[in-house]
């Protein structure tokens, strides 16, 4: 079993309104609710791994004997009624590398709380921070080719732009999320600094593809695109990064509407004081 | 009043209390007035109204079989709930204005929408089971009314700027 299968698990009781589902829950504390009598075969469970909601007798393991995926040794293959359940089946790492690890990073534009509970455990570090990277250089360069057009920088002050935003986006951005990870940590997150860092990079995965149409605009047109391509799409990732601190914090909403206006806040300034 | 049902209308409260406040932004920006303003800040918030009334309607419209048994009032909270990423555009919002004085407020009110949308969507999936329908008639309905507000911005300002 996957690390990210011995977390995040949701039941909700047969009948109940939605909005007492419980959880997040360890496959641990789930597999032991049958037994209790606390869950009931036509109790309804959820995982991201999960096409949708599922009565619990459905979910191998819990109510059927020899099927326990939280036995699962690492390497080990799920058994078949797993597999056939599981819609997402193997992390990005190991379904195919690039082409997974680019599934997620889109799936991070519209919901991120399904690829934070899931798929981002297999997406290397290095695509990650590649995407941030790239995001804020093509922003910042996008600034000085404005600049340099209006005439208030040189070709040399654009350039300079171009690499100072490639220091944002790696280095600015992994000191953002190491500040909300250490602001998490008192609020019960148990997410590793590197995961978060992970997390954060990927999250500006959709300013990566509006600074990319803006450019395009700025070269072909000769728009001004900072502001609306860049800052809007800057503004994008704050809703991949609610996602993110929504499942640091155990979903402790209001945390992670204020941690996600600080972080949003941050970036944004770094780009107000050196851009203008 | 039981605690769930406070926190429900807190929810809303804050959801229509944001695009107050990113309204009466923008309508600094279109408006010569004082009392242009405030006009423009009531129709934009009759707009979210609207708007959060059909992402409501036209999804339960589009699973009735699972929603609904929920009934309307409980599909319009979930859709509040996952509005409530308004919250941090809102802050930006005002710190670009009020502190950078970037005149920026229509991207920050198009972008606040459409990602609403998309949390609205995502809150569904989350709660309704993981059906992307929810997501695409959220995402439509966000960017229609994202359409409609950059209308009734342009209308406004040729009418009262």
């Amino acid at each position: 079993m996957s690390e990210s299968m011995a977390a995040g698990w949701y039941y909700l009781k047969s009948g109940a309104a939605a909005d007492q589902q419980v959880g997040p829950l360890t496959w641990e504390h789930l597999y032991a609710l049958p037994s209790s009598g606390a869950l009931g075969p036509a109790d309804l469970v959820w995982h991201a791994t999960l096409p949708q909601w599922l009565p619990a007798v459905q979910v191998p393991g819990l109510f059927s004997a020899g099927v326990h995926p939280f036995a699962y040794q690492p390497g080990a293959q799920p058994p078949a009624a797993w597999t056939a359940l599981s819609r997402e089946g193997p992390t990005a790492e190991t379904e195919g590398g690039r082409s997974g690890a680019v599934r997620s990073a889109l799936a991070m534009i519209l919901n991120p709380g399904q690829v934070a509970r899931g798929a981002l455990e297999g997406v290397p570090w290095p695509f990650c921070l590649a995407v941030s990277g790239l995001a804020f250089t093509l922003f910042f360069l996008q600034t000085g080719l404005d600049m340099h057009r209006v005439g208030t920088a040189g070709t040399g002050a654009a350039i300079g732009f171009t690499f100072l935003g490639l220091g944002v986006g790696t280095i600015g951005v992994g000191l953002v999320a190491a500040l909300a990870w250490a602001l998490a940590r008192p609020l019960g997150c148990g997410r590793s600094l590197e995961w978060t860092i992970r997390a954060f990079c990927l999250a500006y995965t959709p300013t990566l593809i509006f600074v990319i149409v803006g450019l395009i605009f700025n070269l072909a047109v000769g728009w001004n695109t900072a502001v609306a391509f860049g800052v809007t799409g800057a503004l994008w990732a704050l809703y991949p990064l609610l996602g993110i601190l929504k499942e640091m914090t155990g979903e402790k909403l209001a945390a992670s509407l204020l941690l996600a206006s600080v972080c949003g806040a941050l970036i944004i300034s770094v780009w107000a004081v050196l851009g203008i | 009043m039981n605690e769930g049902l406070t926190q429900k209308i807190l929810t809303s409260l804050v959801v229509l209390g944001c695009f107050a406040v990113l309204a009466w932004l923008n309508g600094r920006l279109v408006g010569s007035g004082g009392g242009h303003v405030v006009l423009y800040t009531v129709f934009g918030l009759a707009l979210v109204l609207l708007g959060l009334a059909a992402l409501a309607g036209l999804n339960l419209v589009a699973d009735p079989s699972v929603l609904r048994p929920w009934g309307y009032a409980a599909v319009w909270n979930t859709v509040a709930r996952g509005f409530l990423v308004v919250l941090p555009f809102t802050f930006l919002a005002l710190l670009a204005e009020l502190v950078y004085d970037w005149q920026a407020a229509p991207a920050f009110i198009q972008a606040s929408i459409m990602t609403s949308g998309a949390a609205a969507g995502a809150e569904l999936m989350r709660q309704a089971g993981r059906k992307t329908r929810y997501l695409i008639v959220s995402m439509i309905v966000a960017f229609v009314f994202t359409a409609a507000w950059s209308v009734f911005s342009y209308a406004f300002q040729k009418v009262a700027g």
